[in-house]
């Protein structure tokens, strides 16, 4: 399918601007869908990954959630720390702000149809945020990190599991050193305790961004059983 | 793909014999599947499935494993009872032999080559071929909510033999099981993980015991469907070489 790419520039509500790659199915889309970046910023890898949902008939719109400190910026995997320092200047109310602006764009440009979210890394993390935040249709998180206790957020997300408004696909890597299976048990338990419906599913031997083709952790196993199952998943919570 | 279904009758090693449906593709297979029934029987359920994976190519064999206390064996979904009598009388000495059986059959069924073969069930079945990863080279196995690997009221499990297992597992779980509740599904990911296994863990919050069986009160499309292509990803990663 042929899709068409663009950025885009987002009005959000605190008075900021923000840009965002935007990919468009070639025809009517589906559904739409919110992509959110790891700390590497709108990279190829995200650019890639909002393109190929567009080829699968989603309006894709990966929002430049470091708009406020870091425009445009970009980086590889090697060096983690200029990631790290944008994202820990990020707070969970200038994060809503630019999901209430990102999901307003979507609905504005897929009218009629639901929108769901997916994240990646410190995307999963603000996936989760987003289900809170925005109407979704369903929210899926890749080893996000901060939503138990993590070493890099300084707010995690337990004790408001209560307020998500959609079903959740939460995808783990059983390597991940900074997301360990206790982590993931405080999720899926709190998920759980808050009656909260959720899909979660656990790669043993895959790391923190299996999914990531260009990154050293890519793991092609786990990435080819992840990819059918999301798209299933997206399907039947966006389907109209 | 036009597929072909017929019964076979397999020998067993401790003299018994064992009927088995197989369902076959067109053409040549991609690989091997065993099929382990729930507590219902080999029943139109089972039989289903069998056919569904031999239209995506796999030569698929679902032995009765009631075959020594009930050959012929199958129900319906509302009463419990007759199926777990045979479960009751089944051994896992008696259920590795059966594995044995139908792994070899499938082995012997390809022209003299040697086909990769997966091994995937259900409910009681998920407990097979968990004990068919121990007991037989599989390329990997599959349990959908598998009772008994963690202690059950009808079984004391599995879970000080996961160090035998020899292949990967993709286990599903229902979050809302009666019989296989969080705990003990985290009993089983926990002790693959000591073991140093490889595996996929899905736990759908919101689905049930059978949730995958659609001629069940339980059946839940969502999770149905999506556990399908998961399911066919993993064979393929498995059983296939790229």
């Amino acid at each position: 399918m042929a899709i068409q790419t663009e950025f885009a520039r987002l009005g959000v509500a605190d008075g900021t601007s923000m840009r965002a790659y935007v990919a468009r199915p070639e025809g009517q889309p589906k559904a739409g869908l919110i992509v959110l970046q790891e700390i590497f910023g709108i990279n190829p890898h995200i650019r890639d990954l909002t393109e190929r949902f567009a080829r699968e008939g989603y309006l894709a719109i990966a929002p430049e959630l470091f708009h406020r400190t870091g425009e445009g910026f970009e980086s590889g995997y090697t060096d983690m720390a200029p990631g790290r320092e944008h994202a820990q200047a990020t707070t969970d109310g200038g994060l809503s702000g630019d999901i209430h602006a990102t999901f307003n764009w979507l609905h504005t440009h897929t009218p009629g149809l639901k929108i769901a979210a997916i994240g990646y890394c410190m995307g999963g993390r603000v996936a989760t945020l987003a289900a809170m935040t925005v109407p979704l249709a369903c929210s899926i998180s890749y080893y996000g990190g901060g939503i138990a206790s993590h070493p890099f957020y300084k707010v995690n997300l337990l004790d408001r599991l209560g307020e998500i408004q959609c079903p959740m696909l939460f995808c783990w890597g059983g390597r991940d050193h900074f997301i360990p299976p206790d982590a993931v048990h405080t999720v899926t338990s709190g998920m759980r305790a808050v009656n909260k419906p959720f899909a979660s599913i656990e790669f043993s031997d895959a790391d923190h961004g299996f999914f990531c083709d260009a990154r050293a952790s890519y793991n092609p196993v786990a990435a080819a059983q992840a990819w059918p199952f999301t798209l299933a998943y997206l399907d039947n919570h966006t389907r109209v | 793909m036009a597929l072909t279904t017929e019964f076979v009758t397999l020998p067993v090693d401790d003299g018994t014999s064992m009927r088995a449906y197989v369902a076959r593709p067109e053409g040549k297979p991609k690989a091997g599947l065993l099929v382990f029934q729930e507590i219902f029987g080999v029943n139109h359920h089972i039989r289903n499935i069998a056919d569904r994976f031999a239209n995506e190519g796999y030569l698929a064999i679902a032995p009765e494993i009631f075959h020594r206390s009930g050959p012929g064996f199958e129900s319906g979904y509302t009463d419990m009872t007759e199926g777990i009598g045979h479960m009751s009388k089944m051994t896992d000495a008696g259920a590795a032999a059966d594995i044995r059986a139908a792994f070899d059959w499938l082995q012997n069924a390809a022209d003299g080559k040697k086909l990769a073969t997966g091994a995937i069930g259900y409910c009681m079945g998920g407990r097979m071929s968990t004990l068919a990863a121990m007991t037989v080279p599989v390329a990997c196995g599959v349990s959908y909510y598998g009772g008994g690997i963690a202690p059950s009221p009808f079984n004391p499990g599995l879970l000080d033999r996961l160090k035998e297992v020899q292949s990967p597992m993709l286990f599903f779980w229902g979050g809302l099981d009666g019989f296989i509740k969080p705990e003990h599904t985290k009993m089983v990911t926990d002790g693959m993980r000591a073991a140093n296994k490889p595996f996929v863990g899905v736990d759908f919050s919101d689905a049930d015991h059978g949730f995958f069986c659609d001629e069940r009160a339980s059946y839940n499309a969502n999770a149905a469907t999506e556990a399908w292509p998961l399911t066919l990803a993993y064979l393929k990663n498995y059983t296939q070489k790229p």
